[in-house]
């Protein structure tokens, strides 16, 4: 791929135990190109929120990011930085969704106040300049900028979860990580957020890393899908490729596990 | 890992526990250690430590070591009928409030909160003076009767939280009986809640029993370390030079309260996982130091 | 439906909730029966009263109108006989493996104690083999599971013990609430396989709540939609998913992710560009039912 956003090499993160070492991710490499919606899947605890907490530097002792990984965000080795440099590039270059992350908005500050700290801390911006921009990156997610004068308990679960993503867009990140972000929500309210996610990164041109365990939304929004099992990257492809002509056994395991809306309610072969 | 073999493998616990087990062996096998009894005259007043005399005497030729192997009996029994009786009480009214709710909480909140809100030291002072020159069962009963508060408040918010797991619910959609679901799904939940209570209990039992008798509440006939403290104190120990003779008592109840401290944290530390950082984040500073990675 | 009675029914129930000045319709005229050998599924999404419905039946709440009605006749009351009858017939299977096994007994602990109660005729070797068969049923070694304690399991395993023990009371109804979202994919499909078991082998009525529609065309002969309270849509699984008639339930199949439809295409577009309406419509209460066709009705949201 030509000049990726996001390249990672050779990564390996452990976490250390008083005798012995769980290793949770295992030599991952891959790249997310300009624009790419990049999806990771697994299941629980195959290492992918490891990977997006290393990419964001998040990480809390016990665990280590052994030397001789890379992570390079537009040739930049992100393990390398120092603190400094690690704030700047949060939100700006990088911009991180949990799951729980609508309630991490704090209870007793309005929404506006909310984009204002972001706004103020990293661009200097003035109160009225920061009110306009936070209006636009409202209306960016749906949601009128009359809700600006807002606390987070007046809005639903999924209102919630738009702010935060409009928060995260405030500096125009380049990658956009996005870690099982709809998976406390309804399908419906899913569906309209990750729509206008899918429309956003066309408009705004910002890569997404997403991680879900969820196949069949992955391949229904992504680029490119990475299979993740036991901390190894098994199997990287085009979303229509891993979902149609799945190369490894795990792939073909997994699809053949999730029961079907519409069809034969299984695919054939399928195990216990 | 039971909660014993996880106690064992734990260092503070191992001291505390020695240091337990050492007080208790004392007390049992006092009359095999000293060749003295605790009561008679048996040297000449304030004499220094001796061979004969290996913590020296009173100022009633009492020997000041046989005194502290028999004091110990009283310190602990004090200590151990009170923890009990503080711990019963407030594990079966904090299970039962948290488990039934309603208006049996509200009642045995409104006692706890009442209990609470009385200061304890000037209570039992009070009672004490009232009682006079009490007695170390009634030391004990007292304290018991008086101490159960704070073990209600906590076991009572543990158990409303352990209550909303399933596998209460589950236990109820079976037909379990409320006794069988309170004292067979909940209290085992909760036995490091009630560990950390007892221990706490007694070393309060211990300090609190010989504050009293410091203060002259106690039974001047008892042989206790509380006793100990209060003869000393009155016969000026200090100002005289005996040092042994105050010190004495201080050092144990020091000794036996650390102990017990010990064995506190001990469980705490097992029972929270995340106190326990021990040689995980040894062997993590040790990596990034060798530079075999980064955070 | 069919042509056997059911077990388990609730007739016109209403429950509503009142939370500071705002009251919460919980369930609306609520009707459903539940029949042997049958599994009925109730999908909506959170807050959508399907949780309530479960606990209406496992009788952590009492109905404010309607009736909850056992073999045909109304349960009143709580006399002891009566609960301890109904609650060997009626078991639930929870949604968290975590949760739903007491991390200080074992597992033989968990399978004896619903056998203790409810067939304490059952002595010694007898209950040893009873033990012991419905632990097969749910496809583990009892050798290796019973000494085991819950955290040593994982949590698929967990499920299988958990559903082990709703079987070891001889139920004739299972409610099993969620009993796969939080289990990884690869071990959701055994779980819904031994629903599907047990209800063939053992006759079982089973209600299986869930917010996944696709898992619910796995195991239910028959479905629910609800929404705010009120079940919009029923009937026969393959046509209501196939031919929906009600909004909501159009919505609500468009949005369920599907591989095989990008973003841009979806089944029912125009559902998706009402969502608002849609919504707020649905909400409001409809007493009028219209048949669809055998064995499929909807209530139609009021214009």
């Amino acid at each position: 791929m030509s000049d990726p956003v996001l390249s990672i090499r050779n990564l390996s993160i452990d976490y250390i135990g008083a005798t012995s070492d769980f290793h949770a991710v295992k030599n991952v490499s891959f790249d997310i190109g300009k624009g790419e919606f990049f999806g990771l899947a697994g299941e629980s605890g195959c290492g992918k929120s490891t990977i997006a907490f290393a990419i964001s530097r998040l990480h809390r002792p016990p665990a280590l990011i052994r030397s001789g990984s890379r992570i390079l965000l537009d040739g930049r080795d992100v393990l390398t930085l120092d603190d400094q440099a690690l704030k700047q590039m949060r939100w700006r270059e990088v911009a991180m969704v949990f799951q729980s992350a609508m309630n991490s908005l704090n209870p007793v500050l309005s929404i506006e106040r909310q984009f204002y700290d972001v706004l103020k801390t990293h661009t200097g911006m003035s109160r009225t300049e920061a009110r306009a921009r936070a209006a636009e990156l409202l209306k960016l997610v749906d949601i009128p900028a009359d809700r600006l004068t807002a606390y987070p308990h007046q809005l639903s679960g999924g209102m919630r979860q738009r702010v935060v993503i409009a928060i995260c867009l405030a500096l125009n990140p380049k990658l956009l990580i996005m870690d099982e972000p709809t998976t406390a929500l309804d399908v419906v309210v899913q569906r309209e957020i990750l729509e206008r996610i899918h429309k956003l990164r066309q408009e705004l041109g910002f890569s997404v890393l997403f991680i879900t365990h969820d196949l069949a939304l992955m391949v229904q929004v992504s680029d490119r899908i990475g299979i993740m099992l036991e901390g190894e990257l098994v199997e990287v492809n085009d979303a229509q490729a891993i979902y149609r002509t799945p190369q490894h056994d795990y792939t073909r395991k997994l699809w053949a596990s999730i029961p079907r809306l519409t069809g034969k309610p299984i695919a054939e072969g399928a195990t216990q | 890992m039971t909660l014993l073999t996880q106690l064992l493998r734990n260092k503070k616990a191992m001291v505390g526990v020695t240091i337990l087990a050492i007080v208790i062996l004392v007390a049992i096998f006092a009359p095999l250690l000293t060749e003295y009894s605790p009561t008679q005259r048996v040297g000449r007043p304030h004499q220094a430590p001796s061979a004969d005399h290996l913590l020296g005497t009173t100022r009633l030729g009492h020997d000041v070591f046989t005194r502290l192997l028999y004091g110990a009996r009283i310190s602990l029994a004090v200590g151990f009928g009170a923890g009990l009786l503080i711990t019963l009480i407030g594990t079966v009214l904090g299970i039962i409030a948290g488990y039934k709710g309603g208006v049996v909480d509200e009642v045995i909140t409104f006692l706890t909160n009442m209990v609470l809100v009385i200061p304890n030291l000037p209570l039992l002072l009070v009672l004490a003076a009232f009682i006079g020159q009490a007695s170390p069962l009634v030391i004990a009963v007292i304290l018991g009767f008086t101490s159960w508060a704070w073990g209600v408040r906590v076991t009572r918010s543990e158990t409303l939280s352990i209550r909303q797991r399933d596998f209460v619910k589950s236990a109820e959609m079976l037909g379990e009986p409320g006794w069988r679901i309170m004292s067979f799904e909940i209290f085992p939940n909760l036995i490091s809640i009630v560990g950390i209570n007892f221990i706490g209990s007694v070393l309060f039992a211990v300090i609190t029993e010989a504050t009293l008798e410091f203060l002259g509440l106690g039974d001047p006939n008892t042989v206790s370390w509380g006793i100990m403290l209060y003869n000393a104190q009155n016969a000026s120990a200090l100002s005289v030079g005996a040092w042994w003779d105050i010190l004495t008592p201080c050092f144990a109840l020091a000794v036996l309260g650390l102990g017990l401290a010990l064995i506190n944290f001990a469980i705490d530390e097992i029972a929270n996982p995340r106190l326990r950082t021990g040689g995980m984040l040894a062997r993590w500073t040790g990596l990034i130091r060798r530079g075999e990675g980064t955070l | 439906m069919t042509d056997t009675a059911p077990i388990l029914a609730l007739d016109n129930v209403s429950k509503v909730f009142h939370r500071g000045g705002s009251t919460v319709h919980a369930a609306r005229a609520v009707s459903f029966a539940l029949h042997p050998g049958r599994t009925l599924a109730l999908v909506g999404e959170s807050g959508s009263g399907k949780t309530t419905a479960a606990r209406l039946i496992m009788r952590e709440y009492r109905p404010d109108q309607g009736r909850l009605l056992f073999r045909g006749v109304a349960v009143e009351g709580s006399a002891v006989r009566d609960m301890r009858a109904y609650r060997s017939a009626v078991q639930m299977v929870f949604q968290d493996p975590f949760s739903s096994l007491n991390p200080v007994h074992t597992i033989r602990y968990h399978l004896e104690r619903p056998m203790r109660l409810h067939q304490p005729d059952l002595k010694g070797a007898a209950r040893e083999a009873a033990i012991a068969e419905v632990l097969s049923r749910v496809k583990l070694d009892p050798a290796l599971i019973l000494p085991k304690y819950p955290h040593e399991l994982s949590g698929g395993q967990r499920q299988r013990i958990s559903i082990a023990r709703a079987l070891a009371v001889n139920p004739e109804v299972i409610i099993a609430d969620e009993p796969t979202s939080m289990l990884d994919v690869s071990v959701r499909l055994g779980i819904l396989n031994l629903l599907n078991d047990m209800k063939r082998q053992l006759k079982l009525a089973v209600l299986y709540i869930t917010h996944d529609i696709a898992t619910a065309r796995y195991v239910a002969e028959d479905i629910m939609v609800m929404y705010a309270g009120q079940i919009v849509e029923w009937g026969d699984t393959e046509s209501v998913l196939g031919n929906p008639q009600h909004p909501y339930t159009r919505l609500l199949l468009s949005a369920v992710p599907d591989p095989d439809r990008r973003f841009t295409e979806t089944r029912f577009d125009d559902e998706l560009g009402r969502i608002d309406v849609i919504r707020r419509q649905s909400a409001l209460e409809q007493s009028e039912v219209r048949e669809i066709g055998p064995n499929h009705f909807i209530r139609p949201m009021p214009a």
